[in-house]
């Protein structure tokens, strides 16, 4: 039987919420049995350019310090263990590039579907886990090779195919006309294929919920009321 | 019914400040993102079961008023803060009414039973309560608060800052108390 729900999944490697939205949103399709997530990796540079959004957590000090706690707390709510801005995060998230990361996913998940999951994990945890660079070719390597993608190669060389830029601008396309300005962006649809919700935000499980016409059980819906 | 043994007190501020120290700019200056917004406060309302109806005149109210006043009148209000904090955000945010000038605060004050509204919205003009709302503010502002609500969870004589109407479940977290959404009971 097909899946009742599919939600399209917008994410940046830079974007710390779209990590938390990426196991939280995984964690419940995978409880409701009913719903197929479709990642799509975007590139929130070209998004935030493209709605002219100024008003990053990054770019304003005091929201800047607020994301540093508040991404620990809200990590240790999914029970994602300690995850951590990287300390220049900041200046990172200025002066170095997602896109190559974002196109190496894209390249990835050309060769094989099934990859783009545990790789867009791998990355997400380097960097937010481990605070290793995502930037540089080194760093692709040692990713593709820790996913243990044989021919991990050939990706890094399609990382620079027109195919591959071709499907991130689509990806960046389709998500700036559904009016997206930030990231995780979801796009909720049901078995008709018929929109039904547009959701911004990490923390909005609860709505994503509501209009799917689901209770919204916590951070472990497997054992909702479980004392903390 | 009140399902956490906590001790809550309501600190009005002046958000205009708030938003000119810290640099921060209204969601609503990005299109996308102020259309995005009017949906979600729909969204959460319904998840809340509360009754939110933006005023039409919001844009313009925001431009010609300010909350100073009605922040005012909740801190003399002393132990009416609750009550009447509540009924001000309904007057505004649900019967899309104003909340700005004396006549809106006497109305409002009358139908959460208070008799001496004259009285009480003479003490709200003192200056003593000007300074309260600008401690408030002053406060806020070294925390490190770029918009509202601001709350401030005291523990074990630390001081822990959360921004937004959503981050109940890690404030919940911080203090390990539960929490099932919605809540149990409504107020």
């Amino acid at each position: 039987m097909p899946p009742k729900f599919k939600i399209e999944f917008f994410y940046d490697l830079f974007s710390p919420y779209s990590y938390l939205g990426f196991e939280a949103l995984h964690r419940y399709a995978s409880f409701w049995g009913d719903t197929a997530v479709v990642l799509r990796p975007l590139w929130l540079g070209a998004v935030f350019k493209s709605v002219e959004n100024a008003q990053t957590p990054a770019a304003n000090p005091f929201k800047a310090k607020n994301l540093k706690t508040d991404f620990e707390l809200n990590a240790k709510y999914w029970g994602l263990g300690d995850l951590r801005l990287p300390n220049d995060f900041q200046k990172l998230v200025f002066t170095k590039p997602s896109i190559y990361a974002m196109r190496i996913l894209i390249a990835a998940r050309q060769r094989d579907e099934k990859l783009l999951l545990p790789l867009t994990r791998a990355f997400y945890l380097r960097f937010f886990q481990e605070n290793k660079g995502i930037f540089e070719e080194q760093d692709f390597q040692e990713v593709l090779k820790q996913c243990k993608i044989p021919d991990y190669e050939a990706i890094l060389e399609a990382q620079k195919s027109q195919q591959v830029k071709d499907e991130l601008a689509k990806n960046i396309n389709d998500a700036v006309q559904s009016e997206c300005f930030g990231a995780p962006w979801h796009l909720i649809y049901d078995s008709n294929g018929k929109l039904i919700g547009k959701v911004f935000g990490s923390d909005r499980m609860h709505i994503i919920s509501m209009i799917m016409g689901k209770q919204y059980l916590g951070p472990n819906p497997e054992k909702p009321f479980s004392k903390l | 019914m009140n399902v956490w043994d906590i001790e809550l007190k309501l600190k009005p501020f002046d958000l205009g400040a708030i938003m000119k120290a810290s640099g921060n700019r209204p969601p609503a200056r990005v299109m996308a993102k102020g259309l995005y917004m009017m949906k979600d406060l729909q969204r959460n309302a319904e998840f809340w079961k509360m009754q939110i109806n933006s005023p039409n005149e919001f844009m313009e109210w925001i431009r010609k008023y300010n909350t100073r006043d009605a922040s005012k009148l909740i801190i003399a209000s002393k132990d009416k803060a609750i009550p009447l904090a509540r009924e001000l955000w309904t007057q505004l945010w649900s019967r899309g009414q104003k909340v700005f000038e004396d006549a809106d605060l006497k109305e409002v004050l009358k139908k959460i039973g208070v008799t001496n509204e004259d009285q009480l919205l003479k003490e709200s003009k003192d200056p003593k309560i000007a300074q309260e709302l600008e401690n408030n503010t002053q406060e806020a502002i070294e925390q490190g608060a770029f918009g509202a609500p601001w709350i401030v969870v005291h523990k074990d004589g630390e001081d822990h800052y959360f921004f937004g109407s959503d981050r109940f479940p890690l404030i919940a977290q911080l203090i390990g108390k539960p929490f099932s959404v919605p809540l149990p009971s409504k107020i």
